[in-house]
C-alpha cells in the first residue's frame, strides 16, 4: 500500500512539472476496471475451494483498478495501474501497483519501456483483471492461475515494436529482461513431498516466487485474416533457494482469432523447473454474440504436473492433487462493450486448484476423503471505462 | 444464360472493387499541407488503430475520430476497420490496459472535425460526404 501511495504521489508530482497545467491535462488519459463475483460449488458437501468459490458461497470477490496514460511528449509516456482487491482467498483486501512505467518511443518498430511493465506473455497478461476482456468471470486457469507460468509484470528493462505491411501482416515483438514474481499453489506439491503430519507445518493457498535475472521474449505474427494471430512466448530466470540458485524456463503458443461475433483462444504453456517438478497447461476458449447483448462461451483448461523425487506411493496417496481438468459453459449479457454481467458453471476433475482449505488439505488427504470433482457456479459483474 | 449471369457477376464486382471511394458516405481528411494524396484502405485503419503512428516523414499521425453514437462513426468502422463499432471498442479495452496506446480524441460534429485537422498539420480525420471543407483541409483518396 505504501509503496503504492509513494509512486502515485511521485508520478503526480513529477508529471505536472514536466508539462503546463492544461497540457498535462489534455495528454492524461484516466481509465479503470473493476468487478464483483459470486461463487459457490454446487455440492454442498465438496469441501474443494475453486476460484471465487466455496460450498457456503462467497460474496466477497471485488476489485477496482485505475489506469493512468499521461503523454509527456510524442515520444514519451508514462503509464500507472493502481489497484484495489478484495476476497475471501486474499485475507479481505489488497492494494498496490499492478504497474508503472516509462515508454520512450523512437518508431512503431522499436521503443524501450523500463519501469515494473506488464509482463508480455501469451494472451491475457497484459489484462491480467479487465473482466470487460474475456467472455467468463475469471482467466483460463490452466494457464493463469497460480500455476507460476505468468507474472502480472516484469521489473526492469525491455524493447517492443512492431511492423505492419500491405496485405495484413504484420509483426509485434517484446524481448526484456529484469525480475519477475509469479504466483503459485504449492499446497499440493508439499503434501505429497512432506507427507500429511500437520505439525508445525503452515500451508498457504498460493505463494509468490521472485525470480531474478529474468530474460524473455513474445512474439506474435498478425494475419491477413483480420482479428486472427498467432504467437509465441517464454522466459528463463533463476530463483535463489539457499544454498542453490534454482532455474526455471516457461515457454507456451497461442492463437486467437476475433471477429464482430466469435472470439476463440486457444493456449498452452510448458514449465520446466530444477525444483522437481514439471507443468503443462492448455485451454481452449470459444465465445460467440448471439445478439448484441447476449454472449455464450465454453472453455475447456487442462493442466498436468509431474513432481520428481516423490516415490509412487505418496503420489499415490492424492494423484488428483497434480491434475486439473475443466468444462465450463457461461452465459453473458452485455449492457455495452464496458459493463457485463456473466453467470458460468464450472465441472472440474483434479485437485491442482479445486481443493478444500489449505488448512485441511493435510487431513483430508490423510483421511482419503478428497473429493475429486467439483462443480463450480460463478456470478459477476465486470465493467470498465 | 449462365454466361451471360457470370458476366454480369464479373461485371459488378469489377466495379464495385474500382469505385469504393465514390459510394463512402465519408470523406477521410488531412491537413492541407500533408503531402498524402493517398491511402489505402488497410492503411487509414492502420493510423486510426494507432498500429502506424508516423508520416512518411517521420512526424506524429494525430487520428481525430467521430462521437461513438453518431452513424457515420458506425459506417467508418465498418467500411474501413470492416469491424462494428464495438469490436474495435474493444479493441482500444486492450490497448489501454495492456499500456500499449489509448484511442483518439473524438468530436462531435464534421464542423469540430475540421477545426481540429484544420489546426493540426499531422492530423487526420474523417467527415460526411457532403461537409463543405475549409481552407486548410484536403481530402486524400481511398485505394483499394
Amino acid at each position: 500500500m505504501r509503496r503504492m501511495v509513494l509512486a502515485c504521489a511521485a508520478l503526480a508530482l513529477v508529471a505536472p512539472a514536466l508539462l503546463p497545467a492544461q497540457s498535462f491535462l489534455e495528454r492524461m488519459d484516466v481509465h479503470g476496471y473493476g468487478g464483483w463475483s459470486f461463487g459457490r460449488t454446487a455440492d454442498n458437501k465438496t469441501t474443494n475451494h475453486f476460484l471465487f468459490g466455496h460450498s457456503r458461497g462467497d460474496y466477497s470477490h471485488s476489485e477496482f483498478a485505475l489506469n493512468l496514460s499521461i503523454a509527456v511528449n510524442d515520444r514519451l509516456k508514462i503509464d500507472a495501474q493502481p489497484f484495489w482487491h478484495s476476497g475471501h482467498h486474499a485475507n479481505q483486501t489488497s492494494s498496490g501497483m499492478d504497474y508503472v512505467f516509462a515508454e520512450y518511443r523512437w518508431s512503431d518498430a522499436f521503443a524501450l519501456r523500463a519501469g515494473q511493465v506488464k509482463h508480455p506473455f501469451g494472451i491475457y497478461t497484459e489484462v491480467f483483471d479487465v473482466g470487460t476482456l474475456r467472455p467468463f468471470a475469471a482467466l483460463p486457469q490452466s494457464v493463469y492461475g497460480p500455476t507460476g507460468f505468468v507474472g502480472k509484470a516484469y521489473s526492469g528493462v525491455g524493447f517492443t515494436g512492431a511492423l505492419y505491411a500491405s496485405g495484413g501482416w504484420g509483426v509485434s515483438y517484446d524481448v526484456y529482461g529484469g525480475g519477475l514474481e509469479v504466483v503459485e499453489r504449492d499446497v499440493g506439491f508439499q503434501v505429497l513431498a512432506q507427507g500429511t503430519d500437520t505439525t508445525g507445518k503452515t500451508l498457504n493457498f498460493a505463494e509468490t516466487k521472485a525470480f531474478r535475472d529474468v530474460i524473455g521474449g513474445r512474439l506474435v505474427m498478425h494475419t491477413p485474416v483480420a482479428g486472427m494471430s498467432f504467437g509465441i512466448s517464454g522466459y528463463t530466470g533463476t530463483r535463489p533457494v539457499a544454498p542453490v540458485e534454482r532455474r526455471r524456463t516457461v515457454y507456451g503458443a497461442h492463437a486467437e482469432l476475433l471477429t464482430d461475433h466469435w472470439s476463440l483462444r486457444g493456449e498452452g504453456a510448458h514449465q520446466t523447473a530444477k525444483e522437481g517438478r514439471t507443468i503443462a497447461g492448455a485451454y481452449i476458449e470459444a465465445a460467440y454474440r448471439l445478439t448484441r447483448e447476449w454472449q455464450v462461451a465454453a472453455l475447456y483448461n487442462t493442466l498436468d504436473a509431474e513432481l520428481d523425487g516423490v516415490s509412487a506411493a505418496d503420489i499415490a496417496r492424492a494423484p488428483s492433487l497434480l491434475r486439473h481438468e475443466e468444462r465450463g459453459v457461461a452465459l453473458n449479457y452485455w449492457f455495452t462493450p464496458n459493463f457485463v454481467i456473466k453467470a458460468s458453471y464450472h465441472e472440474v476433475d483434479g485437485n491442482h486448484f479445486a481443493q478444500p482449505e489449505p488448512v485441511r488439505v493435510r487431513s483430508v488427504v490423510a483421511g482419503n476423503a478428497l473429493r475429486t470433482r467439483t462443480e463450480l457456479v460463478l456470478l459477476g459483474a465486470q465493467l470498465s471505462f | 444464360m449462365r454466361m451471360h449471369l457470370l458476366v454480369g457477376v464479373l461485371l459488378a464486382t469489377l466495379v464495385g472493387s474500382a469505385a469504393p471511394a465514390q459510394s463512402l458516405p465519408f470523406r477521410v481528411v488531412v491537413h492541407s499541407d500533408n503531402p498524402v494524396g493517398t491511402l489505402t484502405r488497410e492503411r487509414v485503419s492502420q493510423l486510426f488503430l494507432k498500429k502506424v503512428t508516423q508520416w512518411q516523414d517521420r512526424s506524429r499521425v494525430v487520428p481525430v475520430e467521430m462521437r461513438e453514437a453518431l452513424s457515420l462513426r458506425a459506417e467508418f468502422s465498418r467500411r474501413i476497420h470492416q469491424r462494428d463499432v464495438a469490436t474495435i471498442k474493444i479493441y482500444w479495452q486492450q490497448m489501454i490496459f495492456a499500456g500499449r496506446s489509448v484511442p483518439p480524441p473524438e468530436r462531435a460534429s464534421d464542423a469540430e472535425v475540421l477545426e481540429f485537422v484544420q489546426r493540426n498539420p499531422s492530423a487526420i480525420g474523417y467527415v460526411s460526404a457532403d461537409a463543405t471543407l475549409p481552407s486548410g483541409v484536403k481530402v486524400v483518396e481511398i485505394s483499394g
